[in-house]
């Protein structure tokens, strides 16, 4: 029976650890940690791998605290966040979101890869709190109720938070894509 | 402006985040990861063996100490072996404690 993410907490804890429970941890919710980073740095997949390192390192070496009442990823994301705030007041007035990742990635048959790197890019356009509250609800498994405690506001906000973000990202994507969803450069052409 | 496609629409687009191939990154945070002092099995039991020389210690102190009317003599005696019971009741806990986490160690 495949060891559970708490039973390799476990053995991290009880052993000191030679490394392997905790590399299988890593393995294991690295995408989770670097999907939600790549949406809060709209897309700044260096930056967002830089801040992934730091939340590992921040779980390894403050693993004694996970109490193990949500679940180890939700655990992460919490970290990561906080870690990406951290990162947030540091770099002010620098702008997270870097230049060199507004090249259009490379075409690719399927659109759904483009239109993510558009959609992670068009997070720059939200408010913080907006941004925050999408970033954490979709795609990271996690229930409302985890979302609103990691970032601290309550429940109510965040819904608001969600489908106003939700309204503008719509917008922005259906300006730069026109409405029937075509790539610009498919229309172009 | 109110027909992108379902593949297009935001929500879908949100909810679906596709597995990050890991490309090396594991690799690279085990690498910087500090070193972990290993957890001596022996400092399991300072604890318990410390607080049950201390209630040896204070238990023959008092003892043979003495020199106290007999009745007041009696009552310390009673509360020294509550306390030292007590005291030893702990330390039994503790010491149970220590050996369970070293077999869970050992495993």
């Amino acid at each position: 029976m495949p060891l559970t993410d708490a039973d390799l907490v476990a053995r991290v804890l009880a052993r000191g650890d030679d490394g392997h429970a905790f590399a299988e941890l890593v393995r294991r919710n690295q995408s989770i940690v670097r999907s939600l980073l790549r949406k809060l740095t709209s897309g700044n997949h260096a930056l967002a791998d830089d801040l992934a390192q730091e939340t590992f390192l921040r779980a390894y070496r403050g693993i004694g605290g996970y109490a193990g009442k949500a679940r180890f990823s939700t655990w992460l994301c919490q970290i990561a966040y906080h870690a990406f705030l951290a990162e947030a007041d540091r770099a002010r007035p620098r702008v997270l979101h870097d230049a060199a990742d507004d090249a259009a990635p490379p075409q690719a048959p399927d659109a759904r890869p483009i239109l993510r790197h558009d959609l992670e890019r068009a997070f720059a356009h939200l408010t913080p709190a907006e941004r925050d509250a999408l970033a954490l609800t979709f795609g990271q498994d996690m229930t409302h109720e985890d979302a609103a405690r990691i970032l601290g506001c309550p429940l109510g906000t965040l819904k608001t938070n969600v489908a106003r973000g939700i309204a503008k990202l719509e917008s922005r994507m259906r300006s730069s894509w026109g409405p029937s969803g075509a790539t610009p450069r498919a229309a172009g052409q | 402006m109110s027909d992108l496609p379902p593949a297009n629409d935001i929500r879908a687009l949100l909810e679906d985040s596709p597995h990050i191939d890991d490309a090396g990154f594991s690799d690279r945070v085990v690498r910087v990861l500090p070193r972990r002092r290993p957890a001596m099995a022996s400092s399991y039991a300072i604890v318990p063996a410390v607080t049950v020389l201390a209630c040896a210690l204070a238990y023959g102190g008092r003892t043979l100490g003495g020199g106290h009317p007999p009745a007041a003599q009696g009552a310390h005696h009673a509360l020294s072996l509550l306390m030292t019971t007590s005291f030893l009741g702990v330390a039994l806990a503790l010491l149970l404690v220590a050996m369970g986490a070293m077999l869970t160690a050992e495993e």
